[in-house]
Order: structure tokens, then C-alpha cells, then sequence
């Protein structure tokens, strides 16, 4: 199916969590936050988070700032 | 030591992450600076290039963690942006940060008053970073923030404390720490923020951009110190006129003339 990862489009499997979404783009899973279609999803249910067809993943991090 | 929130803090230097050369020195930095807490930004993965990982070494130095939802440039984007860092970082801690404009960086106080009453009521401990507006100030803390953090002049500007006047309502008038953060460019800004009152400092670019910001850090941490030991210790009263240290005598007085003994 696709979806896009901030703004770039993607093609993932379907019923892909977001724990599975995140192992497959490599990316640390600490210090990150996700938004599927402007919605924040907490950690506690990325597991169960099931993305869909067209879904708009947002993915976030921190970095250096005042 | 002083109390923001749940949270005790015994140094009064808070720290930005930002501009640093590379991570190890900004850790170098902020241990030599010995604050325990600095901000941090939030900004969607770039997932073509690995950016600097900042946050293992804070994690390790054991410092607070404040993330700043700088780049929103509403009060719905800033609450997003709070969000966000709450859940990438665990924290539920935010400095608040709206500055449309690119040039001065200003803090929008309509937004900013928006966002905070947003947050607080989400459970948010919520650090607004304003204009040395009292008025502005004492509306945040009446909405519930826990701090204020007024600027001293625009954002790495280092220029100083140019809103001194106004810092000293807000520092006489707050029930809330007062945190003066932005403009400040040296050491000898800091003491000066600490002398009139504030109860902490936010330095980054300062640091940041010196030719060796572990030794400014230092220096900084020291300024901080010296800057709230003398406003404890009571500065004196400033006068337009001379007041002398010594009596006021002539040095060389005509003495009466000693009678010969006879």
C-alpha cells in the first residue's frame, strides 16, 4: 500500500504497525514521536497501530536548540 | 536552589543545545557549565541522513530535558509541536515558544497566551517565553504557567538586558520564578539579569558561538553565581550624587599655633 513518511511516498506492507513501519526504515525507536494524519499516536500503541492506504506518517525527533 | 513545578534546581543557569560545533562539545559545555536543565528542539526525521543525536549524551549528563516547540507559528501548531516532545522524550515539561516573524524572532503574546492556557490545561508544566511584557507575564502566570521567561533582547542577538526596566516590574510583580532568557552575550549580562532579581537565566548562542564555550560556560556558570549571591547579599542604593566614603575634612587643616614652653 501507499503512504507517505514526511511528505516522501512509501511502499509498505499491509496492516504494517508503526513498531513494524519504524523497524523497517531503520530508524531508533526511542526519542521519536509519530503522527498518522496529524494525529499523535503514544508509544504505548504503536504495536497495535495499524497503518491504512494513504496514511500521512509524520515521524519526529529532537534536536539542538535554545 | 530554587523550585519551577515538582522540580528543585541548584544551579540558576539554564542552557540551549543549539549552534554547538558538534556534540561532544556542547556536552563538554554543559558540564562545565553545571546547569541542570536545557532545551532542546523538535523537527520531522530527515530519514535520507542521520542527524546528530543529541539526546543519548544529555541523557547520560542527567540534565532536565526542556524542549521549546520553536518553529510553530500558531498557538495550534506550538500545542502540536508540545505534544509531540511529550511523547518522543517522556517529559511533560515545555518552553513555549511562538516567533513567526524570521527577523527578530519576536514572541507572538497572542498566540503564546492561547497556547499556554491549551497546555496547562493538558497537564503541561509550561515555561512561556515572552516579551518583558508584566502585563503579558502576569496573565501566563495567572493561566497557570509555572515560570516566566521574558527576553533580554532578541534571540542571539547578544546585546544584553535592553528591557531592564521592565524585567524588574515583572521580577517585583511575579508569584512564579522569572527566567530571563534570549540576548544575553556575556557573563557580565547574566550577573546583571541575576543582580536585579531573576531567578535563573537561559544562555545558548553565547556559549555556543565563543571560541571556547566550555571556558564561557565556566565563566558564565560563575557570573551566574556572583550575579545572585550579590542580590542576596542587598546591593546599595543607587544616587545621583557623590555620597563620600571618608569625612569630609580637609587633609592639610590650619592647626591653632603651638605657644612655646617657656
Amino acid at each position: 500500500m501507499k503512504i507517505t513518511i514526511n511528505g516522501k511516498s512509501h511502499n509498505a506492507d499491509a496492516q504494517l504497525s508503526v513498531t513494524e513501519l519504524l523497524t523497517e526504515l531503520e530508524h531508533d525507536l526511542a526519542g521519536v514521536a509519530i503522527a498518522v494524519n496529524q494525529n499523535i499516536i503514544p508509544q504505548t500503541e504503536w504495536l497495535t497501530t495499524l497503518l491504512e492506504e494513504g496514511d500521512e506518517v509524520a515521524l519526529f525527533r529532537a534536536i539542538a536548540g535554545g | 536552589m530554587f523550585k519551577i513545578a515538582d522540580k528543585t534546581f541548584q544551579s540558576r543557569l539554564f542552557s540551549g543545545t543549539g549552534k554547538f560545533a558538534n556534540p561532544q562539545l556542547m556536552t563538554d559545555a554543559i558540564l562545565a557549565s553545571g546547569t541542570e536543565l536545557v532545551t532542546m528542539a523538535m523537527k520531522r526525521v530527515d530519514l535520507n541522513r542521520s542527524d546528530d543525536d543529541i539526546l543519548s549524551p544529555l541523557v547520560q549528563a542527567g540534565v532536565n530535558l526542556l524542549p521549546n516547540t520553536s518553529g510553530a507559528c500558531t498557538a495550534e501548531e506550538a500545542v502540536f509541536a508540545a505534544r509531540l516532545a511529550r511523547e518522543a522524550l517522556g517529559t511533560h515539561w515545555v518552553k513555549l515558544e511562538i516567533h513567526p516573524d524570521p527577523k527578530y524572532l519576536m514572541p507572538d503574546p497572542i498566540e503564546t497566551l492561547k497556547a499556554a492556557e491549551q497546555l496547562v490545561q493538558d497537564g503541561f508544566v509550561v515555561l512561556p517565553y515572552v516579551h518583558a511584557d508584566p502585563v503579558l507575564c502576569k496573565r501566563l502566570e495567572q493561566a497557570g504557567c509555572q515560570a516566566v521567561m521574558p527576553l533580554g533582547a532578541p534571540i542571539g542577538s547578544n546585546k544584553g538586558i535592553r528591557t531592564r526596566d521592565f524585567l524588574e516590574i515583572i521580577i517585583e510583580q511575579a508569584n512564579v520564578p522569572v527566567i530571563v532568557d534570549a540576548g544575553i552575550g556575556a557573563p557580565s549580562h547574566a550577573a546583571e539579569a541575576m543582580e536585579l532579581g531573576a531567578d535563573a537565566v537561559l544562555v545558548n548562542t553565547a556559549i555556543a558561538v565563543s571560541t571556547n564555550p566550555v571556558a564561557m560556560a565556566k565563566a558564565f556558570k560563575q557570573a551566574v553565581e556572583a550575579g545572585r549571591m550579590a542580590y542576596e547579599a542587598g546591593l546599595g542604593a543607587v544616587s545621583s550624587q557623590a555620597i563620600a566614603s571618608s569625612p569630609l575634612t580637609a587633609f592639610l587643616d590650619s592647626q591653632p599655633e603651638e605657644t612655646e614652653s617657656a
